[in-house]
Order: structure tokens, then sequence, then C-alpha cells
């Protein structure tokens, strides 16, 4: 069932029978995320929000804006910037993300160099809990015509109560139980953000022939000129994004690129210290025209993906100064002919390491045994203090690390209170059973029955223990003792396939694949 | 002989196995990838005016990739449904501007109606249009003898004019030609002309459609005889400037001369949208205006114009030169234009979804404090006046060339 509510009342109302009757809740923006946080794994309803998308409040004296959650950063971005304002933090997918998916992903994005995590500029909240109570969180800025304000005052009380109940952290701001955790606690509605006055605003760009220059250079330049927005590119991806147009210059070149934004004399003085910083380095400044080439080409990462014309993501955060060595690695594993890689500055030295495998998804099998490297790579950052960028579905097993251990609990705390059946965005964050189709159970039986039925016999041939061969299949038994285990085997498959976790799930499928993946490419090699 | 040496295709009737029709589909077409590269991001569907109204998934640029993807697979096959999807599209060509891996996704939908056509699946009311263009050179079916109903009352100027030979001639296009409701964009472009002392030729019955309506129905070789057709005739009187009230006209017709003449037809001609004509005529000081009463108007840019042509500078020129005139924008301008839902043969195909397109537009620009709303496409105008009465927001809508012709200052 897919449901487009256009209103807070309404939306709560449908929650409220939902959770009657038990039935899988799970809200979508609009879907833009490679993490599967939008993806119904268990049916039942998917919330579509982008009907509701309006911009409700804008305060000017506390530069806050307070929107629906189905707007798309580009719309809200238009509104704003025709005032002479604009947004602190929004992401590259800004033409069709929505405020909620963004928020509930809490993303780094464009002005992250600045302004962190997308979650340090959300004022306030309003969520429509699984139980179908509305909650707001922070300061929901809504001056005149704030219709669900009664609905919410309830919601928010029980709310409280539970906070209190459980004894949740008083130094913590509830906004971050619903931003980051992916819609598992609560439909996002309403979203007060802050904004920023689009004061004097530079784009930049240079080059550099190796990494580790441009990865010194960066760190610098985050240090000293304290930019808007950076965003790196590797060889690897400015050779492919050259084979898609006429400029050459940058092929295979190591790219910065991004913005500076301040006051007139705190940007011609950031940007005198900016090119300091490149030159020390021996980058080459890049002209206007490139610069606003490359700081439009922030909308728009997955260029690239024509020459897979699939390609296989993976991204972590990591400190930028362990670049180098992983991107080492990185290649070592993938060729890169078959790699595109960029990069988006957080704050201080942190960074995201974005890897484009490109493939070709018309290729069924070794396309789907190749997702592997997306969990390789994801593993190689991790040993380097990396953690996941995004956890929603397929790194719900990595959630531990992504929040760290004290934090989950006490989110698993939460989530435990407000959502007993799990009905909000299940799988997604914490885990639990996967429900498995009667094919994978029926593959839960029959691998371990044949298994076991073929030792039975072919053992003790080959050890030559005919006893061993008589006892297994003995006819004095209603049933021979052989069959018996097999099919007791087939049985233990089952209810393992049956009782298994997302979490087991994931690694045995990735370890799936990855032999699966050797095998054919070792098949390939050897024709 | 089909797309890419193709024998001719399996027709309905005559298909017994109807997965013939997927394994033909978009084969060695050059376009078989397009569905692959997309990356649904959804940024095509945030901007598509279909979507906007229809708000379902299926009839955004990214449902449309969807399905045509399953076709190749196999997985559904080309129905009625499939066919009506792919048609409600204005082909405005904002999905295209905003496509993230730079998909030529209004080439793609061309293309997808092409196919359509050939397997028979075209709409009637598409084809009613086709052969109407196909039998009288015009889409309403009224002949060329009836692309002279616009000169009653101005005869005795306009008829000299007609194959008259001159350097710069004037394409009226058959929406302005033939429609009454239209026929003061002409007479305001002659008003113009003549004010400017410009040596111009008319086409009378000899002027054909410009081809656009036969290349939106997926024929796009009769789209390109069409064209050829008026080419000659701008050869035979000796024309080198070529000004179009419609900008879809004059896209058209430069894009069939790049293919019947693999070079660009700037070549050869200088092709003018009205307002670029115009705003020559300004800078050269060929036209003075009188100072006008303290008029608020808005631009709405026609998606031809702006996103195909790059014309979003000078009917701003036009209006910030007309003394008294107030210039205010509307939030999506420009590249970011929103259509008015007629374009792409999207009325003829779903009115009613046109029309609201058309009235969300106006919404966009009710919320300005425009007296006015000036464009340059008469499709547009036609659109948008009809949800002027629908929205009962009474709000001129004119043609550029109607704006600066009113304001000429009297000889």
């Amino acid at each position: 069932m897919i449901a487009q509510p256009v209103s807070v009342a309404s939306l709560s109302q449908l929650v409220r029978f939902l959770c009657k009757k038990k039935i899988a809740i799970v809200p979508r923006g609009n879907g833009t995320s490679g993490w599967g946080g939008a993806l119904p794994t268990k049916g039942g309803a998917c919330i579509d929000l982008r009907m509701m998308n309006d911009i409700l409040d804008f305060d000017e004296y506390r530069l806050s804006v307070t929107v629906e959650a189905g707007i798309t950063w580009r719309k809200l971005l238009m509104f704003l910037e025709s005032i002479g304002l604009t947004l602190p933090v929004y992401p590259s997918s800004a033409a069709s993300a929505t405020v909620g998916g963004f928020v509930a992903s809490n993303g780094l994005g464009i002005g992250s160099a600045h302004f962190g995590e997308i979650c340090n500029n959300v004022l306030g909240m309003e969520v429509v809990l699984p139980n179908g109570l509305v909650v707001r969180v922070g300061n929901v800025v809504i001056t005149s015509n704030d219709n669900d304000r009664t609905i919410a005052a309830e919601g928010t009380d029980w709310f409280d109560k539970v906070l209190e109940e459980i004894h949740f952290s008083k130094h913590v701001n509830p906004i971050r139980i619903f931003c980051g955790t992916y819609g598992t606690m609560g439909i996002i509605t309403k979203v007060t953000l802050r904004v920023v006055p689009k004061l004097i605003h530079r784009s930049f760009a240079c080059s550099f022939d190796s990494l580790k220059p441009m990865i010194n250079a960066m760190v610098e330049i985050q240090e000293k000129s304290n930019p808007y927005n950076i965003r790196f590119i590797m060889d690897s991806y400015s050779e492919k994004l050259a084979a898609l147009s006429s400029h050459q210059d940058e092929y295979g070149k190591f790219i910065i690129s991004g913005a500076l934004m301040d006051t007139l004399d705190n940007v011609d003085n950031a940007l005198d210290e900016l090119l300091k910083i490149i030159e020390k380095y021996n980058g080459t400044i890049l002209d206007e025209e490139r610069s606003a080439y490359y700081w439009n080409e922030r909308f728009f990462p997955l260029r690239i993906k024509k020459l897979g014309p699939s390609l296989v993501p993976s991204e972590i955060l990591i400190d930028i100064r362990k670049i180098p060595e992983l991107y080492e690695e990185v290649l070592h594993k993938i060729p890169r002919a078959h790699l595109a890689v960029e990069g988006q500055m957080g704050k201080a030295t942190l960074g995201s390491f974005l890897a484009w495998i490109l493939d070709d998804e018309r290729r069924k099998l070794t396309y789907t045994l190749g997702w592997h490297r997306s969990f390789d790579i994801a593993s190689l950052a991790m040993k380097k203090g990396g953690r996941p960028y995004s956890v929603a579905l397929w790194n719900a097993y990595l959630a531990e690390n992504y929040y760290g251990k004290a934090w989950f609990d006490e989110l698993r705390q939460v989530k435990k209170r407000i959502d007993p059946n799990n009905i909000m965005n299940p799988l997604k964050v914490f885990g639990g059973r996967v429900s498995a189709k009667k094919e994978s159970l029926l593959f839960g039986f029959i691998t371990p029955f044949i298994t076991v039925l073929s030792l039975s016999v072919l053992l003790p041939l080959l050890l030559n223990w005919h006893w061993l061969l008589q006892l297994l299949w003995s006819s004095e038994y209603l049933i021979s003792p052989g069959l018996a285990i097999a099919i007791l085997a087939g049985v233990a498959g089952y209810a393992f396939i049956y009782l298994m976790s997302f979490q087991l799930a994931i690694r045995l499928g990735v370890s799936i694949l990855r032999i699966g993946d050797r095998v054919i490419r070792r098949m390939a090699t050897g024709l | 002989m089909g797309i890419g040496g193709k024998s001719s295709p399996p027709i309905l009737s005559q298909v017994g196995a109807i997965n013939v029709r997927h394994m033909a589909f978009l084969k060695d077409s050059g376009y078989e990838a397009v569905p692959y590269v997309c990356a649904f991001c959804g940024n095509c569907t945030m901007v598509c005016p279909a979507f906007m109204h229809l708000r379902w998934e299926p009839f955004g640029p990214r449902g449309k990739l969807h399905a045509t993807k399953e076709i190749i697979e196999g997985v559904i096959n080309i129905d009625e449904e499939y066919v009506r999807r792919m048609y409600l599209c204005s082909l405005c060509d904002h999905c295209t501007q905003i496509c993230t891996t730079s998909i030529p996704l209004l080439e793609f939908w061309l293309f997808i109606r092409k196919e359509i056509e050939m397997f028979g699946l075209t709409p009637p009311s598409i084809s009613f249009i086709s052969k109407s263009l196909e039998d009288y050179g015009d889409p309403f079916a009224m002949g060329p003898e009836s692309r002279r109903i616009w000169t009653r009352g101005i005869k005795k100027i306009v008829e000299p004019r007609i194959g008259k030979q001159a350097e710069t001639l004037f394409f009226i296009g058959c929406a302005c030609a033939l429609k009454p409701q239209l026929h003061g964009i002409v007479r305001s472009m002659i008003k113009i002309m003549e004010r400017a002392g410009i040596d111009y030729s008319l086409l009378g019955e000899n002027e054909a459609c410009c081809g656009a309506p036969l290349l939106w129905g997926g024929k796009p070789a009769g789209a390109k005889e069409l064209a050829e057709q008026n080419i000659i005739w701008f050869r035979k009187i000796g024309a080198k400037t070529i000004v179009f009230n419609c900008p879809t006209c004059l896209n058209a017709i430069n894009e069939a001369y790049a293919k019947i003449y693999g070079t660009h037809a700037e070549k050869e001609f200088n092709l003018l949208t009205a307002s670029q004509f115009i705003v020559h005529l300004i800078r050269e000081g060929a036209l003075e205006f009188e100072e006008q009463p303290l008029v608020t108007v808005t631009y709405h840019d026609p998606c031809v114009a702006a996103r195909k042509l790059n014309v979003i500078d000078e009917p701003r020129e036009i209006i910030d030169s007309i003394p008294g005139l107030y210039k205010v924008e509307v939030i999506n301008s420009g590249k970011e234009t929103h259509c008015c839902g007629s374009h792409g043969l999207l009325n003829v195909i779903d009115p009613l979804l046109s029309s609201k397109i058309a009235e969300e537009r106006l919404r966009q620009m009710s919320i300005t404090p425009a007296s006015r709303i000036i464009t340059e496409c008469p499709s547009c105008i036609q659109s948008l006046e009809l949800a002027t009465h629908t929205m009962q927001y009474p709000i001129a809508v004119e043609h550029i060339a109607q704006l600066v012709a009113d304001a000429l200052r009297d000889e």
C-alpha cells in the first residue's frame, strides 16, 4: 500500500490504524539514498511524503525556516536565495532529496565543511510516532496558522514522560532521536532549519598532480581559510569526467573545488590565504570559468554513471589524512578503469570517501556478485578508523559502530518503548529477523539435507567403514538413521534461515557474493 | 525500413507472441542503454509538470524509464497503458536539464514515440493531428488557402509582401495564422516591422507547418519533409533572416535543417525569435516608445525559448527598454521555467491535465504583483489565457510583439 498524506492530522490517524493492525510502515521522501532506507522490507504501507511540501514559516529575526518534510532542498534553496539567504547545509542531491529524507539520514552535504552535519542545523522537528502521536522536539517555529499545535502538544507531553521514564540523557538534544535514525523512530513531518545570510560567495578550484599534496592542501585550507564547502575529486574520477566533456586540461588530476562565503573583507583575506596554500603544495589554480563549472558540478556527482552504465557505491566517513593509504589499497582491489573516487569535507579533518564502482547491471550475475566490493571498501576504511557514512538498511549490521555503543543502547531503549511491535521502518538501523521467502526456506532445507545424505553414503565408502554404512542405512527401523539425520539437518537449516537476523544475513550474503565473484572471475580468466 | 536498418515492425494483430515486441524495442537504436544510465535519483520527477499533477511515480520521467527498462527485459509489454504514460508528457525538456547523469531525455522521449508509431500504437487523437498535417499542411485541417485569414483589414499593407523577394522573412506559424485569437500577434509584428522600415516578405499559403507536431507524434520523417518544404521557400524568396512568432517553429526548422543538410542552419540563415529580432531593432534605435502608465509585467519563459534556444535576456531587455514598464520575476524563470502544459501535444492527449499545468503556472505568477503576463510563444498564450478563465484570475496574457507594438510612439 502506498499513501500520500497531505496533512499531519490524516497521517496521524493512518499511523494509529496501522499500529493497531501491526502493519509495517516505511516513510519515504524521494528515495534518493542508495542505502535502502526507504525500501519496504516487510511489505506494509509506504508513506510517500512528497505531497507535504510547503514552506510554513520564515522568521527573518530568528533566521529560521519551517517546512513540511516532503519539500525538496532545491525548492527551499530557490526560495531562500531569492531573498538573499541560503541554507547552511544541503545535499548534493538537492534537486530531488526531500528535507525529511536528508534529515532522517543526517547526511554531510554542501556547506558541511563549515557547518558540519545537517543535524547541527536543525532547530526543531515534528514527528508522527509509530503509535500515531504527534511530537515536537526542539523549537518548531510556526508563528501563525499552526493547525497542528494542539495534537502536537498532547503527543509531546506523552513523549517527554517516556523519556523521563527511561532516564534518557538530559544532555542529549532529543532532536537526535529522530535525526539520523532513518525514520525508524517516526515519520518526520515538519522541520525547522537554520538559515544563513548569503554573503559574498566565491567558488574556487585547483588541481594537483598527486594525492598527498592535495590532501595536505585540503587540511590547511580547512584550517586557515574557513571555507563554506570543499569537494575533492581523485584522478580516477577526473579522468572519467574528462571523458564525458570536451575539456581535457584536468584529465587524471586531483582536484579540490569549493566555495568561500563570508563578508567581503573576510572572503578576500581567505582567498589570499587559500592561494598561498595552493602554491605551497604546487597546485594549479583554475580560472573562474572552471571554478564555476566545478561549483555547478556539486549537484551532479553521478555524471560519470554514463560510463557504467551502472554504479555500485561505497561511502565512508574518515579522517582525510588517512585517505592516501586507503585509496592505494582500494586501487589494489578494484581496477582504476572501473573506479571513480570523490568526497566531501565535513568539519575539521573529517571527510566522506565516496567510491563509485562502474559496472553493468545487464550482466546480472557478475553485477550481483560484484556488490561485495562495496562492503569490502567499507571494511578497509573501518580498519583505518573510518565509519559508515550511512546505516539505513545495508549497513544496519554496523549500527553500533556508527552511533557508538552508549548512544545506540539509548536509542534501542527509546525504540523499544515507542515502537514495541517494531512496525516503523523495520530492519533499518536496529535489524531484526528477516522474513525469508519460500525459496530461501527451501534452500535452507535442501542444502543441508542433500549434503548430509551424500556424506552418509560417500564417507563410509571412502573410509571403508562398512559397519557405518550398514548402521546408517539399516532397514531395521521405520526410517533409516541416515535419512533421519539428513531430515534433521534439513529442518535445522530451515530453522536457521527462518530465524536468521538481518545482520547475519548481510554478513553471510556478502561472503557468498565474494566467493561467487572469485569463482566466476577465475573461471573467466581460465577461459 | 525501420530504425537502425531494422525491417518493418511486427503489427499488433499479426504477432502471436507478444514478446516479439520487447525484443525489437529499442534494439540497435543507440538508446538501449538509456534506462540503465538512469540513476533513479528522481531529479526529473520533481520538476516534471505531469508528475506534479498526477502525483504518481509511473507518470514521472523516472517511472517511464523504469517501465522502458522492464519492456527491454521482457517483464512487461508495450501496451496502451505504456503508450498513454509516454504521451502524458509535455516534452518541456526540464528533465533533460536537471538529469544527474546527463541523459538526453527529450531526444529519448521523441525516439520512444517514434517506436510507438512503428508498433502502430500511437493514440488516435495524435494520429488525427498527424493526418491533418500530412493532408492539409497544418494541424487544424484548414488548408493553405486559410493562411491569409489574418490579413483581413490590412490586406493593402500585407498582400504585396506575400512571396516578395526580401532578405527578411516573417514566418507566421500555423497557430498564429489560423487561430483568430492569435491574429493580434501577427498584426503586431507587422506593425513593428512596418514602423522599423524593414523590407520583409511573407510566405502566405506557401508556408507549411514547421513539422514539430509530427515530430512529437512519432513521425520525424514527415516533420523533416515539412521543414524542408519551408526551407526551399526561404531560398526561393532569397531570405537571409527569418523571424519566428513561435520559438517552437524556429527550433523545429533549425533541428530539421541540421538533420537534412548535416550542418547548422545559421551557416545559411539567421533564424530569430520575435524577441531576438525586436531587441536588434531597439538597439539600432529603429523603434521609439511612448511612456507607459506604470505597468507591472512578468515574463513567462517558453520552454523551448529558454532551455533550447537560450533566449532569456532578450525579452527582458525589451521590457526594460519601454519606459513606464516595471518587470517582476516569477521564481521559476529562465532555464528553470515551468511548462504551460500545452507543448508536446499534451493539450491534445489530455486537455484537462494540460489545463491544470497551465493553472499551476498561472498560480506561480499570480503571487507576483504583475498585472500582465508577457511571453513569446502562441501556445503558452492560449493555455495561460484559458487558465485565467478557469481560475477566474483576470490578468492579461500578451505576446512580446503585442507589448512592443502597443507601446510604439504614434507616428
